[in-house]
């Protein structure tokens, strides 16, 4: 059975998923069923389902406008969608249907910036804030959302930056030059 | 330069008026710039009703003449009961009126925020409040700021109408020393060199503030 499987169609029946790496163990990270988004009366998402599991490497192709962007928001609850779920290790995330009577419920803010904080994204344009510097931008998650100790983020920040080879940039330049 | 004579003999006086001017400014400036941003929060994040609520406010202060609700709270404040030394009556009434223009400069600055970050702030994870403190409002602010100076400085010499309803400051004094001296052109160069050097120290400073402390370099 592949592990990655998606039934359904995003917008434009082009857009289809890659399994990049085989998955080295079958514990599902993702599990997306049944996902259906409209913008006003344009249906963007029709009835989206796909498993992604532990180390899989997935990558979602399809042409411009095809919902690509629309699934990964909703995956991190930036777009709300009408019907469908999503799980994350095991836990819905976003919604919470009540057992008896199939009403669906918004989770509370709380809940979904929790869910969140274990969620990546990079967004097209990077969305850096201009009003950071490097350093700054990197560790503002670690450190306000998490609580990590500013020095112990700082740190790893100098370990990540200087992983992708940007250890020579300075890191509290402006960032307009860093998103180049 | 006998023609100024007057001016030089009063200065000191019109000076006096004028510290008081400053004080009735900021004793406004302050709550009116707490209230507006309050005020544009819960404009932006408030439910309809609130929004409402806000948005008669807006409507009603930005409509009428300060010098008209001055004086209408003037005649007001005995009818109520309300016992409020002069000087306080006015500022609130400053600092309300004020708090109504500071709302809509500042909902301006955090609503031209990109919607990018706000997604940005989102998707880390990050609570509403934590979002607007550390993304949304620095950023706002500094969008805010050239236009926020702006209604500081108009504030500074909207306290000359007060002297209609009695209170002493710059205005007030000028007006007195005219009574005395009958040289109305001088007196008045000289009031209104103050007002100007005021406002031009706090655009001065205005702008020092944009450049330096809200772009951080």
């Amino acid at each position: 059975m592949p592990s990655l499987f998606m039934e359904g169609t995003l917008n434009d029946a082009s857009s289809s998923a890659i399994e990049l790496a085989p998955p080295p163990q079958q514990r599902r990270m993702l599990e997306i069923a049944g996902l259906r988004k409209r913008f006003g009366t344009v249906e963007v998402l029709r009835d989206v389902s796909l498993a992604v599991s532990a180390g899989e490497v997935v990558v979602v192709i399809g042409p411009s406008g095809s919902g690509k962007t629309t699934l990964l928001r909703c995956i991190n609850l930036l777009e709300e969608y009408e019907r469908g779920s999503i799980t994350i290790d095991g836990e819905p995330i976003g919604y919470r249907v009540d057992g008896r009577t199939g009403k669906r419920f918004r989770m509370s803010e709380r809940e979904i910036a929790a869910a969140r904080q274990r969620i990546g994204m990079v967004f097209q344009s990077y969305n850096l804030f201009p009003h950071m510097n490097v350093l700054q931008n990197i560790v503002a998650a670690p450190v306000r959302v998490k609580g990590v100790e500013r020095g112990q983020a700082e740190a790893r920040a100098r370990e990540l930056l200087a992983m992708v080879g940007l250890s020579e940039v300075d890191p509290v330049c402006e960032t307009a030059g860093a998103a180049s | 330069m006998n023609e100024f004579g007057p001016l030089i003999h009063s200065f000191w006086y019109l000076l006096r008026g004028a510290a008081m001017t400053v004080l009735m400014a900021t004793s406004a400036a302050v709550p009116a710039t707490i209230f507006g941003v309050l005020l544009a929060l819960l404009h932006i994040f408030g439910g309809r009703l609130m929004r409402s609520a806000i948005l008669g406010y807006l409507f009603l202060l930005r409509g009428i003449p300060l010098l008209v609700l001055l004086t209408f709270v003037y005649y007001l404040m005995p009818l109520t009961g309300i016992d409020l030394p002069p000087f306080w009556g006015v500022v609130l009434v400053i600092s309300l009126y004020y708090a109504a223009f500071i709302s809509e400069v500042f909902r301006a600055g955090i609503l031209s925020l990109p919607q990018a970050q706000w997604d940005a702030a989102r998707s880390l994870g990050m609570t509403r409040g934590l979002m607007l403190r550390i993304v949304v409002l620095p950023q706002a602010l500094r969008l805010a700021a050239p236009p926020y100076v702006s209604l500081c400085v108009s504030l500074v010499k909207a306290t000359s109408l007060v002297s209609i309803v009695g209170l002493w400051e710059l205005t007030m004094a000028s007006r007195e020393v005219v009574e005395r001296t009958l040289a109305p052109f001088q007196i008045f160069i000289g009031a209104a060199a103050i007002y100007f050097s005021i406002c031009y120290a706090l655009a001065l400073y205005g702008r020092h503030l944009e450049r330096r402390v809200l772009l951080g370099h």
